[in-house]
């Protein structure tokens, strides 16, 4: 498409990077369910809080990557590297989003449901974004924890604080995200190579960024199993976990295994996005159950 | 076997297999996993930090995982299989 026929509308709607949001806001409504009863219009409003607060950080983030995003073929599209759009004005608007959602947040919600999308936003566009993302292979590791922050906020949303299982859908997703990320690193390595990004398949190679997605894939898997120890959970729940899991150690063994690994590694990355929203859509689905 | 056992059971095996795997993803880090780069000793220790803080905060939430096993809400600080939310909120909560 050429860049003249974007309308600025759509632009705005680029930034907030709206395809990564969806699977957000999966992992923020689904706690909701599986704390409580949330009214319809408790989860409009953290859906279009939740919303804002992470479009406002991929805004703010398309802001300070602006040098980057014009090396990387991926990116190069993006409304401030192609010049459709002033690089202050993506700040701006990411910035406002932000404050609007907080107040949102904050009024109609709670204190805390606002804090934490905020520390989620601080956190992505601080910790990730201006600090490790351009000097530490850890940048994926760490970094998840800012999209881990939505869970927390779909569950202190309908409680007003912060318990164990809570804790759990936050590891999760914080487990989740190294095999996830790093699939996609082994991909497209050369593009993170060209930004001067220090992706672990460029410092550590492709056969130990493989071996630290099957560690972590080792980890998540028995994280998503243990909130049934405890109860928070029931069978409904511990199958679903148990064949969604299988499925994702399949891959990730795939992508360790094959010679050509790139189809291994696109199915890996394609399959671990499903398989988070299909796990939280089972823990809402178990708790229909349970009750 | 009971439920509790189960649980613990349970329990158990899925820490054994976190523990291994994270144990795992520090020793990598310990031994320097850079081909022919040689980082700094501030570079290294920050990304063992970065590995470490993980694996500790996964260590404090399975001994709370622990004490709140439905086996051991006999000794009074632990949830019930019934109400793990409630019991658990009143061991430890961040309220506004």
């Amino acid at each position: 498409m050429n860049d003249r026929e974007v309308s600025p509308m759509r632009d705005f709607v680029s930034l907030t990077k709206p395809r990564i949001i969806s699977l957000l806001l999966v992992t923020t409504i689904a706690p909701m369910y599986v704390a409580g009863s949330p009214s319809w219009l408790d989860v409009l409003i953290v859906s279009i809080g939740g919303y804002m607060m992470a479009g406002g950080a991929n805004a703010v983030n398309m802001y300070m990557d602006r040098d980057i995003d014009d090396v990387m073929s991926r990116t190069r599209l993006r409304p401030i590297p192609s010049g459709r759009m002033h690089a202050i004005s993506v700040l701006a608007f990411g910035v406002a989003l932000a404050v609007f959602a907080t107040w949102l947040l904050g009024h109609f919600v709670n204190v805390l449901t606002a804090a934490l999308a905020l520390g989620g936003f601080y956190f992505y566009v601080f910790i990730y974004t201006r600090w490790l993302k351009r000097t530490s292979p850890q940048n994926i590791v760490i970094g998840g924890a800012a999209g881990a922050f939505p869970p927390l906020v779909g569950w202190a949303a309908v409680t007003g604080r912060v318990d164990l299982p809570a804790l759990y859908l936050f590891l999760i997703v914080f487990y989740w995200t190294p095999p996830h990320f790093w699939a996609l690193a082994l991909l497209k390595q050369k593009d993170y190579g060209k930004a001067g990004v220090p992706m672990a398949p460029l410092l550590w190679g492709e056969r130990e960024t493989m071996n630290q997605m099957l560690w972590y894939t080792l980890i998540l898997l028995p994280l998503t199993l243990l909130p049934v120890a405890f109860g928070a959970f029931g069978l409904v729940y511990l199958a679903s976990a148990t064949v969604l899991g299988a499925l994702l150690l399949h891959g990730v063994l795939r992508v360790r295994r094959e010679t050509i690994w790139t189809k291994a590694a696109w199915w890996t990355y394609k399959y671990s996005l499903l398989y988070l929203a299909l796990l939280f859509v089972a823990m809402v689905v178990d708790r229909q159950f349970r009750t | 076997m009971s439920p509790a056992s189960i649980s613990e059971l349970f329990f158990w095996l899925a820490t054994a297999l976190c523990a291994v795997a994270q144990v795992a993803v520090v020793r990598a880090a310990l031994a320097g996993r850079t081909p022919g780069a040689s980082l700094s000793p501030v570079s290294k220790a920050r990304e063992l930090f970065w590995v470490v803080l993980p694996a500790a905060l996964l260590a404090l939430l399975l001994v709370w995982t622990w004490r709140s096993l439905p086996g051991r809400a006999a000794t009074g600080n632990a949830s019930s299989n019934a109400q793990p939310r409630a019991t658990v909120a009143a061991e430890f909560r961040i309220t506004t």
